[in-house]
């Protein structure tokens, strides 16, 4: 009788993405990140996405969820010798953190020759590869600057809450007002008469919160159709809440009212995962254009509030460092004054 | 300079850029002027450095750069070899 032989087929297990990117596999990565995005469904998840880029919004989402891949605990990245020239140094046994990073080449033919478009002009083609960085907690040294402001200390003091929500209204595509509103909505923003409308009465932080919200709307979906309920509002309320979210984080606004449990739904509610990666690309690079601004504005107005220090002032010029001229109030501040109802203390 | 990989090109470039993990590089102006032995003074106190701390990077791609860049003879070749780098990133 024969005996039959059975040959197990054995599965090769999938490869970690340490070993992918030490084996510089980049289809293997590009497949990984691509798989990775059902992870985001998780809102834990998500809000950890969200707070990195809170803290740090230099990179597309591509590059975040890897950085976050490899190192879920990371905030600041950057190459070893930028920590080094910030008088930080590398831990021994570091393990490096690898971000895509792009390299332009001139295109050439199989002969060498450099490739011209019809205007004669060189084609350039880009190649990434992966480089490596580190994380803050992986350095020690020197304390890195902080933002010049922090909202969530300050918010008993009227001056900064005025001072922030006239910033944002500068950053506004479209007029903001602060009105009562008959419905139970804290705010909108109407795309037929291009104009952000915030509940009276909500309370500052709130009130800035709903304004970053509705930011977000008036220079997304400037022109949405969108209904109530449908696929498309779902998306865009989502989209505006994150990069609300991810702001308001930035401001040092308290956060912990927001949730995202809209994700879990993802599927269910008609979208598919490529539009959660697409989704991801729209709040990064609006979070990221929006804190960019911000912090230009108020880094501004805060400095020219805040009192000199004449030993810093000498110390750059020891160092033969070229100080600024001084700074004089623009009429960027000419927003008049919001009409919220201070204290609130319950918010 | 075809005998160097692009991923040690790369390597070279960023000694020039503004912010050399930057998504949209830009060569900064006074790093432009970068001599040969300040390049790779750079490179091999950056060698050395990451040996020193031990980590896991593949140094292959920088010694590898660095070697070429020893190769290079005189300021003429030194300076074609970094405007070609460079070109794509200026135009």
């Amino acid at each position: 009788m024969l005996e039959k032989s059975f040959v197990q087929e054995k599965k090769t297990p999938k490869p970690s993405l340490s070993e992918v990117i030490k084996k510089k596999d980049y289809k293997g990565l590009s497949e990984h990140l691509e798989e990775g995005i059902k992870d985001y469904l998780d809102s834990d998840t998500f809000q950890n996405y969200l707070d990195f880029v809170s803290k740090f919004h230099k990179y597309s989402q591509k590059n975040v969820r890897l950085i976050l891949a490899q190192k879920p605990t990371a905030r600041y990245v950057a190459e070893f010798q930028s920590w080094k020239k910030l008088e930080r140094h590398v831990r021994k046994g570091s393990k490096a953190i690898y971000v895509y990073a792009p390299y332009f080449k001139d295109k050439v033919d199989k002969e060498g020759n450099k490739v011209t478009d019809e205007n004669g002009e060189i084609v350039k083609e880009t190649r990434y590869f992966l480089t490596p960085v580190f994380d803050v907690s992986q350095t020690e040294g020197k304390e890195i600057p902080k933002p010049v402001y922090n909202l969530s200390e300050d918010m008993n003091d009227s001056k900064k809450f005025t001072q922030t929500y006239k910033a944002l209204v500068e950053l506004s595509p479209v007029p903001v007002s602060i009105q009562p509103i008959t419905n139970e909505a804290n705010g909108y923003y109407d795309p037929a008469k291009k104009e952000i409308v915030v509940r009276q009465g909500l309370g500052e932080i709130m009130t800035l919160k709903v304004l970053l919200h509705e930011l977000t709307h008036a220079t997304l979906h400037t022109d949405s159709q969108a209904f109530f309920g449908d696929p498309t509002y779902r998306r865009q309320e989502f989209e505006a809440e994150s990069v609300a979210y991810i702001v308001s984080n930035h401001l040092g606004l308290d956060t912990s009212d927001y949730s995202f449990g809209y994700l879990s739904s993802w599927t269910d509610q008609g979208n598919k995962l490529e539009e959660l990666t697409t989704s991801l690309e729209t709040i990064t690079t609006q979070a990221k254009g929006l804190i960019e601004r911000a912090d230009q504005l108020l880094n501004r107005v805060y400095t020219l509030d805040a009192p000199k220090n004449k030993f810093e002032e000498r110390l750059a010029r020891a160092r033969g460092q070229e100080l600024p001229e001084p700074r004089t109030p623009s009429k960027e501040y000419e927003v008049a004054d919001p009409k919220v109802h201070r204290p609130t203390k319950t918010l | 300079m075809d005998n160097l990989t692009d991923e040690s090109k790369l390597i070279i470039v960023q000694f020039f850029l503004d912010d050399p993990t930057s998504e949209t590089p830009r060569i900064h102006s006074k790093k432009r002027e970068k001599r040969k032995g300040t390049v790779l003074k750079e490179l091999d106190t950056l060698i050395h450095d990451l040996e020193e701390i031990e980590t896991d990077i593949d140094l292959e791609p920088y010694k590898e750069a660095a070697k070429i860049l020893r190769k290079l003879r005189g300021k003429d070749e030194y300076m074609s070899f970094v405007d070609e780098l460079l070109q794509p990133y200026l135009s």
